[in-house]
């Protein structure tokens, strides 16, 4: 087993417990793990070939190429934390409206899930894009995935293709 | 007009009116002359400055072929900027693109796309995206011959988007 050996379950957790924050360059081995994880679920745990200094060089380097956002709970009943989620967003622009934000990736572990942390981190995204003056917020979803369709749906999010 | 007369250079400050005028040709050209667009200062203000929401080539062709002196004008532009993806790094992404109709059949908008492709190969970008509508037939003729795939049809990619009202509504949710 891993190092952390308490795992607060969603119904021991307050919403309080779990901090949604800037991601920080220390945070991308965690990052990628996540990374590779939600690869496995979409089914291209193949492709998920990045390295922690590619991750790291390209969010914190001279030009940010993404930027993330990650959810931190309590482990070990300590002072220690660990990663259970991310989002990966950038901004974009169209012609007609300005300033657009891009929600690249989200992921939530499978065990913190059924809380509304990917709903809580969806949502600090988009309030990003808010304080940016971004006019709107795009994604994209293979068509297959009803969960996150759904998911998508509820929150106002429109398929437009 | 010979192919030697347009130049494809990078959009620069001083641009922004000309291409704030191409958006809006654009806008009318697709029968939408009446919805607002990103107006002259906006443009400048995302594109100049350290960390640009969008950048832009523009196609520049002399006001006047036999009077060397007559100055230049834009006739067509893209705007593009760089995306990411957790598999295989940066992305280029070719939001816009637009020639005036009187410059069409010229090679400008090819040169316009492969010039935005050649800045995505040079920053090591791994792959170019953008959108089209799937009833624009000339257009996805156009990218098809290039090379470009539709990946909604080839592998079921759906976009999503929610749009300010929707985004105040979930934030404030």
């Amino acid at each position: 087993m891993s190092e952390h050996q308490y795992h607060p379950t969603v119904g021991e957790m307050s919403s309080d417990d779990v901090v949604i924050r800037a991601a920080r360059p220390e945070d991308c081995k965690e990052i990628l793990r996540m990374i590779k994880e939600l690869a496995v679920y979409e089914e291209m745990a193949e492709k998920a070939t990045l390295t922690e200094d590619a991750l790291r060089e390209d969010a914190f380097g001279d030009q940010p190429y993404y930027r993330a956002l990650v959810a931190e709970v309590p482990s070990d009943g300590r002072d220690e934390t660990r990663l259970i989620g991310y989002a990966m967003y950038y901004f974009c622009y169209c012609p007609w409206l300005g300033r657009a934000i891009y929600l690249e990736d989200f992921y939530v572990e499978p065990e913190y899930r059924g809380g509304g942390i990917g709903t809580s981190i969806m949502k600090e995204v988009a309030k990003i894009g808010v304080k940016h003056r971004c006019s709107k917020m795009q994604w994209v979803c293979l068509n297959w995935n009803d969960v996150a369709i759904s998911f998508y749906k509820k929150h106002g999010g429109k398929d437009v293709t | 007009m010979t192919s030697q007369a347009f130049v494809i250079r990078a959009a620069r400050p001083e641009d922004c009116g000309e291409i704030a005028r191409i958006i809006k040709e654009l806008a009318a050209h697709q029968g939408l002359g009446h919805k607002e667009t990103v107006a002259e200062e906006a443009l400048r203000e995302d594109a100049f400055r350290d960390d640009p929401y969008f950048r832009a080539l523009v196609a520049e062709v002399p006001r006047d072929v036999n009077s060397p002196d007559s100055g230049t004008r834009l006739v067509g532009y893209a705007m593009y900027y760089f995306c990411y993806s957790p598999f295989v790094r940066r992305v280029m992404y070719l939001e816009d693109f637009y020639v005036e109709p009187a410059y069409r059949a010229h090679g400008i908008g090819t040169s316009l796309m492969k010039a935005v492709a050649k800045i995505g190969v040079e920053s090591n970008c791994t792959k170019m995206q953008w959108v089209c509508l799937n009833w624009n037939d000339v257009a996805i003729s156009f990218y098809k011959k290039h090379g470009g795939k539709d990946v909604t049809v080839e592998e079921n990619w759906h976009l999503f988007r929610m749009d300010r009202e929707e985004l105040l509504a979930f934030t404030e949710a």
